[in-house]
């Protein structure tokens, strides 16, 4: 039981910052990181690049929201110039991530989500908090 | 409503928690993943990570650690050091950037840890001075110097015959239950007056084994300056193979702050064969008796570790007293022959010698020490020289006194001589010697002060020669002790009290002999 507790208190923060922000940052909380995830992407060795989508099989891409086919459309476009050839898009939506995405291949995670930037946060915290020690 | 509290807006914490803040860049995070497909025995087979390093510590799903032992173009060998049940085929592996370390520093001194320094007596965390990586390189030959300070054993024949020095790294090899590892168990204990720190690394033992050498350790020896490192025979693979680097880095701390340490390595022939299974099931290439071809310089880039430093360097040393295990005395497998050509030196124990009673059982001929004499005190030098040549002749006539009675008086005194140096150099355990106990015994043997005395009377006299030099001839054994040299007078005095010590005994033991 308070697993589940703690899962609708997540979930309801989410939409909590859905009702706060509005219409346009709700555009925003995709719209704003698919570039981002793009430079992400870029990041990874040739060989791992390469071998994403390439077989056939699709990436996992994991969104704040529900998207529109559209906003779909505009992020396998963009992972797709990064890797160089068409690729696979399967959606799931994550409240939890509060604004961005992240991607997920067998070999490859890139991360561009406001989840993501608060877990770096916290372990660079308590890293440094360790060292201090 | 929240208030500010003006105090606390200097706060240390907070102020360096948000300079951390600031740093923090943002930016998308993309990282490799690797994914086992498959795993078993304590291997996992991993795709993916192409920036993998050899040797790269791996972080798998639900916090087990292992490190890539062979890289390939598409896979990774990675060696797990925990038990992979948790781990399925499929679940996600990263790299770490790191390599696999250990702690060390003082505070792992009286502990028992496994190779990655995890407490395996009590709950107490290991209190390290810092973490080094299990691998490391040996010193430059720039950075050495000679071996020439001795690494008492408290064992006679070891001291006397096949001396050790700091910063020497001799092999003990023999048969199984010959006494091996009691040398080495030996050697730590003798370093309770000594300042010499010690490590012993239980490498795939039986853990009532393993107990049973901390205990005689805790019983007779100085365990607040010992670290014991146990991978014992349940231990996974991967923690196996790492022991012997392990303990040999927590020695390492000790030599590079200019103190002396000893390993004992218990023992390689089952480093080797946890190397072979490794590799096997890494499918590297299998070479002589199924050992992969690295193998020799698996061992001795381990060996290499043990030096004696130069002074610039503090002048610390790393002693290593390997142990290996032969087959039916078989000296030329495989193993054996690499650890020898490696080693400055090899213990040989022999099983015969060992079922006759003859303990430690050290084989004579075939033993050697390639530092020899030169890690030697001069006092020890002086008494021992003529003993391995008496005991070789004496082991040849030996051979032939078998086939009929001895006329010539000459040989008769040479056996009377062998046999009385084999008496004093069979010791019991636990009964280590000092340096100068060592010297007055071989000085009166040399000045043929036990050729009249039965066997029984040398053992005792071997047994009280400490007690008796300390009270009859204490300003020769200071002497001794502080310049290790030995000079006429010191030596007669030694000799006339070891001949005192002879004759009290034999009085009386004299009735009792009689008697029986």
């Amino acid at each position: 039981m308070p697993a589940r507790k703690h899962q609708n208190v997540t979930a309801d923060g989410a939409h909590s910052v859905d009702d706060t922000i509005g219409s346009r940052a709700h555009e925003a909380r995709v719209a704003a990181f698919i570039d981002g995830i793009a430079t992400g992407l870029a990041k990874l060795p040739e060989g791992t690049r390469a071998s994403l989508g390439a077989d056939g099989t699709s990436v996992r891409l994991t969104v704040a929201r529900a998207v529109t086919p559209e906003e779909v459309e505009a992020c396998r476009k963009a992972i797709a110039s990064v890797l160089g050839h068409p690729v696979l898009v399967d959606v799931t939506v994550e409240p939890e991530l509060i604004a961005g995405l992240e991607l997920e291949a067998p070999h490859a995670i890139v991360r561009n989500s406001f989840r993501a930037d608060l877990v770096r946060l916290k372990s660079e915290l308590v890293h440094h908090d360790t060292d201090a020690a | 409503m929240t208030q500010t509290l003006p105090d606390t807006l200097d706060d240390p914490w907070l102020k360096r928690s948000r300079e951390t803040v600031a740093r923090i860049d943002l930016a998308p995070q993309a990282e490799t993943v690797g994914r086992v497909e498959r795993v078993g025995d304590g291997i996992a087979l991993v795709s993916g990570l192409p920036d993998a390093c050899l040797n790269e510590l791996l972080r798998f799903d639900g916090g087990r650690m292992g490190f890539a032992l062979t890289l390939d173009a598409d896979s990774i060998g990675a060696v797990l050091l925990d038990d992979g049940e948790a781990i399925e085929a499929g679940s996600r592996v990263t790299g770490t950037g790191e390599v696999v370390r250990v702690p060390v520093g003082p505070g792992l001194l009286g502990r028992i840890v496994d190779p990655l320094g995890r407490p395996l007596d009590r709950d107490e965390p290991v209190k390290a001075e810092a973490e080094m990586p299990v691998e490391r390189p040996a010193p430059a030959i720039i950075e050495r110097d000679l071996v020439s300070e001795p690494m008492d054993t408290g064992i006679l024949v070891v001291d006397a015959l096949f001396a050790v020095g700091r910063g020497q790294r001799e092999l003990i090899i023999g048969d199984r239950a010959t006494g091996k590892t009691v040398i080495g168990v030996d050697t730590i204990i003798n370093q309770k007056h000594t300042d010499v720190v010690c490590v012993y690394v239980a490498i795939g033992q039986r853990a009532t084994a393993v107990r049973r050498v901390i205990e005689a350790v805790q019983q007779h020896g100085a365990p607040e300056r010992c670290v014991f490192v146990v991978a014992s025979a349940a231990a996974s693979p991967g923690l196996q193979w790492i022991a012997p680097f392990a303990g040999f880095t927590i020695a390492e701390y000790f030599r590079d702050h200019g103190q002396h340490a000893l390993v004992v390595v218990d023992d390689l022939t089952k480093h080797a064969a946890t190397h072979r299974e490794l590799a096997l099931l890494t499918r590297e290439p299998p070479g002589r008796e199924a050992y992969p071809g690295d193998i020799f310089y698996l061992h001795s880039r381990l060996l290499e570790r043990s030096a004696k430093l130069s002074p610039e360097l503090g002048g610390g040393s790393l002693t290593a007293l390997p142990i290996a295990e032969t087959d039916a005395g078989n000296l030329s497998a495989y193993i054996p022959t690499n650890l020898i050509s490696i080693t400055d030196g090899q213990i040989v124990l022999d099983s015969h010698l060992f079922a006759a009673n003859q303990r430690p059982a050290v084989d004579v001929g075939l033993s050697v020490s390639r530092v020899g004499g030169k890690a030697q005190t001069a006092a020890m030098r002086k008494v021992s020289g003529r003993v391995r040549l008496d005991y070789a002749q004496f082991l040849e006539l030996e051979m032939f006194t078998r086939f009929g009675g001895l006329s010539d008086s000459r040989v008769k005194a040479q056996i009377t001589r062998g046999e009385r140096i084999r008496t004093l150099i069979t010791q019991p355990r636990f009964a280590a010697l000092r340096l100068v106990d060592e010297v007055a015994l071989l000085a009166a043997l040399a000045d043929g002060v036990f050729d009249p005395l039965p066997a029984k009377v040398i053992e005792e006299v071997r047994g009280h020669v400490a007690a008796h030099l300390d009270a009859h001839a204490g300003e020769s054994v200071t002497a001794v002790e502080k310049t290790g040299t030995l000079d006429d007078a010191a030596r007669a005095a030694l000799v006339s009290a070891v001949g005192d010590l002879a004759k009290e005994l034999a009085a009386g033991l004299e009735p009792k002999a009689a008697a029986s």
